[in-house]
């Protein structure tokens, strides 16, 4: 057993470092959306390899998805950052309703895969398994909680206050993000970057600043870059910028 | 770092040794004096001697190398019979003896670890301190001292076994098919040995090491009387904590202690008696970390037990023998996680053993009857609030067993049938019986050849928080259960030489599955890949088919064994689940052991080990959760195999004699191996990329050992 906690000690923080396609975050407009509404849900994705990807996004119930549930697909990008409207079809229930927010986004070439999800509502409830004959690198696959009722809380949002101008290698910089909006005591930030790594991460919840120290690769390059705030509350909100390291 | 082993090497009580005797060979003519003849002093244990077919019950000649205990002969500094003995109920039993395991390559002087070279065992992923037996999992087998459980072998991850081998006669093995005298269990037995020959003087042990330090005492008290004192304490952590550590996080490694003492004689009347005490205690933790101070505990992780009894052998009338045991103790296993998370295991226990037995002898057959009780009353606690809801409960825990056991010979044929009892009873109204028949056939094919057959069936009741309510258990379980065959054919076609070879199966049924996701203590790695999280069922099988070979030799100077294990384990946990092969399943183990005495003091020995890698499942799939910023993998259903595990082991001894005591100086060059063995798989934190755990680098192992 001693050998195995180690194991899982030795892992640490999880990477803030991308090097393949990844879906960052999927922020619903609103935390908690009405039933049978359309809910605009911001999404972004991580795609340094720039492959062509195609988004989708479908919710189900914890248990199951519902037999004629719908699965929105966008068309075929190569950016960081979509938006897609996403039906909310369960029936209202007199309290909460939890979801599974499921995104997926795929290589083009494999996107004939997302017409059996959208025919077959059983592989909209466990999408892992239909993925797996393809490679770990051909697909990102995300999901979150996503509760709906009957209120419509707006969520927070993220303004970026400062971003750092081109850094040199091995240089660390800091990054200063304010939050607008109300913050929850369990609020947190992620960043993340496809160059170089991020170190020290905090969030002042009474001042809603966010900051982050972004640490440059020892080579030149461009990549870009994310701060994910989930503001404590059921709200994500994101921003992104272009990283640029320069040598000395 | 956690295979380092220590060097325990085995307090002779007379020395100075002699120059090593001729290897007590055993004489191809002679099949008995293989058996587990024991002197007459020896210690007894019911299983070798109530229903020996060998008809000399009342004196059994003593066996060549087995000392008279009040004799002056002085033991043999190197014994190399290693192994051979069995009993007539136990169709294979392999036996190490306390003096062979002391300089065997690999093993570093610990009782147990030598064990690891027999066939039959197999490697555990990262030489953890678990045994797996013919494909089944650690908790399946089980410890013994002198046929009274034990819960624990090793000390953490196998540096040490629990008892010191000093005080051990020595270790039997028996892979499967265990005689009626053992039970609640589904795999092999391991049961560590002491006897009963008095030190004639005052002898002690000091040993140091790069792990640990021993040191032994005995005292003859009269004549007929003794007593025997061990303690042990590693400081590997000492060592390793600050290499371990970081600036804000403090890793304290391993540290254990253990100790033994034991009073025991005879009277004149003939009846041997003892008592026994023995504790052991095991510490793990990981302190500091962010935000903390640098002594809030992390991880923490505590094994605790302690064990009395007092045993006596009781000749009675028509050779019948009287074998009483009571023993009581405490067992504590702890797990601490963070700030707010414990785990905790804990029950005091109480064992009685009570036998009778008579030896097979002419115009009569050999008997064994007996009452093996287990009673505990556990309590459990699971509050780790990072692994699920909080748990707890408890339970008394009263399981009698009753055995019975004949041995009848009808010409070159000896049947030992026997039967076993086994009833449980919780006070959450909840009972359970299990009969277990057993038998063995044994046809001495010629003089130096015979061959044994043997089925039975074990069982293994479940545990109280499997059925406990309280902790969403199964009220409605019953006994795991597996059938074992084996079939073991032995020759010794030469002096000094014998081959074994024993095809065995094992088919389990109505095995405990589910709950996988529950935090829990194990002894082995995790289960791995997609987890059972159904509720508890006895709906799992297993079956598994293999093939034992060893060969020994012990000529001159020179020992030598070759031991090879061919199995496939298979499980299917739930019936519409498919067949996948066990996270143990090994199907080819090898190890090559020599050892040779050099004279002027020297005894040098080399060990090689071959192992298929362990099946794990690939990840085939992943999802990023982003409510908590994590990865979860989906495995493969079909699996992959690790690479092959080789390693070899030099060890060298060197003993100086004085006049009135002898130092021995001890070098031993462990994992010898051309590339790092992979262990364990694991993956990057988004399970993008494989990153296999691998095996410690080569270690030095220098110990120091001063016996007068």
């Amino acid at each position: 057993m001693i050998s195995v906690l180690l194991l899982a000690c030795s892992g640490g923080n999880p990477a803030t470092t991308l090097d393949g396609l990844t879906v960052l975050a999927m922020a619903p407009e609103q935390v908690e959306a009405a039933s049978g509404s359309l809910a605009n849900v911001t999404v972004d994705v991580a795609n340094p390899l720039e492959q062509n990807v195609r988004l989708a996004l479908w919710a189900c119930p914890f248990s199951a998805c519902d037999e004629g549930g719908e699965i929105w697909v966008g068309e075929p990008f190569a950016g960081h950052q979509v938006a897609l409207p996403v039906s909310v079809l369960v029936p209202v229930a007199p309290e909460a309703t939890p979801l599974t927010l499921w995104g997926l986004a795929i290589e083009n070439e494999h996107a004939d895969l997302l017409d059996e999800f959208q025919a077959d509502s059983d592989l909209r409830a466990d999408p892992g398994s239909t993925l797996e004959a393809l490679p770990l690198a051909s697909y990102a696959l995300a999901r979150r909680t996503w509760t709906v009722g009957m209120g419509a809380t707006a969520p927070a949002a993220v303004a970026l206050n400062r971003v750092p101008e081109a850094a040199q290698v091995d240089a660390e910089v800091s990054v200063l993000a304010t939050v607008t909006g109300t913050l929850g005591d369990e609020a947190t930030a992620w960043p993340y970057t496809t160059l170089g790594a991020f170190a020290e991460v905090s969030v002042d919840v009474e001042s809603g600043q966010v900051d982050v120290t972004f640490v440059a690769p020892p080579e030149p390059g461009v990549g870009r870059a994310w701060i994910v705030v989930e503001d404590g509350n059921g709200g994500t909100a994101t921003v992104s910028w272009e990283v640029e390291v320069v040598r000395r | 770092m956690w295979t380092l082993l220590s060097v325990i090497a085995t307090a002779e009580p007379t020395p100075p040794p002699e120059p090593p005797p001729a290897p007590s060979d055993q004489a191809p003519a002679e099949p008995a004096q293989t058996e587990a003849a024991p002197p007459p002093l020896a210690p007894v244990p019911s299983e070798t001697t109530p229903n020996e077919p060998v008809a000399e019950p009342a004196a059994p000649p003593p066996e060549k190398d087995a000392p008279e205990p009040f004799s002056e002969e002085a033991p043999a500094a190197l014994e190399v019979t290693v192994s051979g003995k069995r009993t007539p109920s136990d169709p294979t039993v392999r036996v190490l003896e306390s003096d062979v395991i002391r300089t065997l390559p690999g093993a570093n002087g610990d009782a147990v670890r030598a064990v690891q070279n027999l066939p039959g065992v197999l490697r555990p992923p990262l030489g953890v301190g678990s045994i797996l037996v013919r494909g089944t999992a650690p908790e399946d087998s089980a410890t013994f001292l002198d046929g009274g459980r034990i819960p624990l072998v090793f000390h953490f991850s196998g540096l040490s076994t629990v008892v010191n081998a000093d005080l051990l006669s020595e270790v039997a093995f028996l892979p499967g098919n265990a005689s009626v005298r053992f039970g609640r269990l589904l795999g092999g037995v391991i049961d560590l040995r002491t006897d009963f020959e008095l030190p004639e003087s005052s002898t002690g042990t000091l040993s140091v090491d790069f792990i640990q330090a021993t040191a032994r005492a005995a005292q003859p008290i009269g004549e007929r009387a003794a007593i025997v004192a061990s303690v042990r304490r590693s400081y590997i952590d000492a060592i390793l904590t600050p290499v371990l550590s970081s600036a804000d996080m403090a890793v304290r490694a391993p540290r254990y202690y253990d100790g033994q003492v034991r009073l025991f004689g005879e009277t004149r009347a003939g009846t041997r008696w003892e008592f026994m005490a023995l504790g052991s205690d095991d510490a793990f933790r990981i302190a500091g970390g962010d935000d903390q101070p640098p002594d809030a505990i992390q991880i923490g992780l505590g094994t605790t037990f302690w064990r009395a009894r007092g045993r006596a052998f009781q000749p009675l009338d028509n050779g019948w023998q009287s074998e009483t045991m009571l023993m009581t103790g405490h067992d504590l296993q702890t797990f601490t996680f963070e700030v707010d998370g414990r785990a905790e295991e804990r029950a005091p226990v109480l064992g009685l053993r009570q036998e009778f037995g008579r030896p097979l002898a002419p115009g009569r057959p050999g008997l064994r009857l007996g009452l093996d009780f287990e009673g505990s009353d556990e309590q459990f606690v699971y509050d780790v609030p990072s692994f699920g809801p909080a748990e707890a409960g408890g339970a008394l825990r009263i399981a009698p067993a009753a055995y019975a056991e004949a041995t009848v010979r009808t010409g070159p044929l000896t049947w030992i049938p026997g039967v076993r009892a086994d009833y449980w009873w919780l006070d959450l109204g909840k009972s359970l019986v299990h009969i277990e028949p057993r038998g063995v056939v044994r046809a001495e094919l010629s003089a130096i050849t015979d061959l044994r057959l043997a089925a039975g069936l074990t069982g293994k009741a479940p545990t109280v928080r499997q059925v406990h309510p309280g902790s969403d258990g199964n009220p409605d379980l019953g006994h795991s259960e597996a059938w074992q065959v084996s079939a073991a054919l032995e020759t010794r076609p030469a002096r000094g030489w014998s081959a074994e070879v024993t095809p065995f199966g094992s088919f389990g049924r109505e095995l405990i599955v589910g709950r996988e996701d529950r935090l829990q203590f194990f002894s082995g790695p995790p289960p791995a890949g997609e987890l059972d999280t159904g509720d508890y069922a006895n709906e799992g099988v297993s079956r598994i088919f293999g093939v034992e070979s060893l060969v020994r030799v012990s000529r001159g100077r020179w020992f030598g064994l070759l031991s090879a294990t061919w199995s496939r384990s298979e499980r299917r946990d739930r019936e519409a689940d498919p067949w996948t092969l066990f996270t143990y399943d090994q199907p080819l183990a090898l190890t090559a052991l020599a050892s040779f005495d050099a004279n002027k003091g020297w005894q040098l020995g080399v060990r090689g080990r071959y192992g298929t890698g362990n099946p794990y499942h690939p990840v085939s799939g992943r999802t990023f959760d982003l409510d908590s910023r994590t990865y979860f993998p989906t495995f493969s259903e079909t699996s992959e195999r690790l690479p092959p595990f080789i390693a070899f082991d030099l060890r060298a001894d060197k003993t100086w004699t004085f006049r009135t005591w002898e130092l021995t100086a001890s070098l031993e060059l462990q994992n010898l191996t051309p590339v790092p063995n992979v262990e364990i798989m694991a993956w990057s934190d988004d399970y993008g990329e494989e990153e296999p755990l691998v095996g410690i680098p080569p270690i030095p192992v220098f110990g120091l050992r001063g016996d007068w």
